[in-house]
């Protein structure tokens, strides 16, 4: 059986070694990368017609940048996917994965929270965790 | 970061058998070896006698995991039972063993059905010393 892995990224200090360590277990499983970024907008729905989403949608494309050049530096390949949504990033996720048959989520506990010393296990990664269709792979800051 | 221990909590449930056929797999795919920990949870009323029963009583399932990977070809695989709260119990084990992966499954004994990860594996997750595959 080869793996599926859904990796997303946002862009943290975390990324680098969350997307390396994707790469590792690819190396040793077999199996592709696709790299996921969601920008997330947490306003309703209708509200997001007034915003100017490019820069923010530039600025997704710029960290999966990032990310590929990691799997590339690490000698494998990526997909990229980018989303755009307006709710919690982690039902994006969960989503993804879901409409894309992935076999395998690895992302990281806790990505940009501010508070990131008192959570143990950020939201996205708690939401992804409890709702994901596959099994997840939760690498530690 | 390459995994080569890899501690897979096991707890006799009806969901085990899952987790296990995924351990293995996964072990033989990485190379990694598996220790399959059974965590007997008794209340701090237990006496010494009552906990060593109950361990006696409780040492076969981790053994029978292993039992089933070392027939399905994995090379390397250890069992072992300890006493304590369960969740703080995994996270000892794992950063004493310095383990690189712990595997477990995201339901176990707990009758409350619509939980969609269980309080055990809440915990692993929030607390673990190492990356947490979390198997569905």
């Amino acid at each position: 059986m080869v793996e599926s892995i859904l990796v997303p990224v946002d862009g943290s200090e975390t990324m680098e070694r969350t997307v390396s360590f994707a790469c590792d277990i690819v190396k040793m499983v077999g199996g592709s990368v696709t790299l996921l970024h969601v920008v997330a907008l947490p306003i309703p729905a209708e509200q997001s017609a007034y915003i100017n989403l490019t820069p923010m949608e530039k600025w997704g494309e710029k960290i999966l940048q990032t990310a590929e050049d990691i799997v590339k530096g690490k000698g494998c390949k990526a997909d990229r996917i980018l989303k755009t949504d307006m709710q919690n990033a982690g039902h994006t996720i969960v989503r993804v994965a879901r409409e894309g048959g992935f076999t395998l989520i690895i992302i990281h506990a806790r990505g940009h929270s501010r508070i990131s010393t008192l959570i143990p296990l950020g939201s996205v990664c708690h939401t992804v965790a409890h709702r994901s269709p596959c099994p997840v792979m939760i690498v530690r800051p | 970061m390459m995994i080569q221990k890899a501690l897979v909590p096991v707890d006799g449930s009806s969901h085990m058998s899952g987790l296990v056929a995924k351990a293995i797999d996964f072990a033989k795919k990485t190379g990694c070896t598996l220790t399959f920990l059974y965590v007997v949870n008794m209340p701090p009323t237990a006496t010494a006698s009552e906990v060593e029963k109950q361990k006696a009583a409780c040492i076969r399932i981790p053994e029978e995991c292993m039992e089933k990977a070392a027939s399905q070809g994995v090379s390397a695989v250890f069992s072992t039972v300890e006493v304590g709260p369960p969740g703080d119990t995994i996270i000892n084990v794992a950063e004493g063993g310095k383990y690189d992966l712990i595997i477990i499954g995201s339901k176990g004994h707990s009758s409350l059905k619509t939980l969609l990860v269980g309080n055990v594996a809440d915990k692993v997750m929030e607390h673990s010393p190492c990356p947490v595959l979390l198997s569905k």
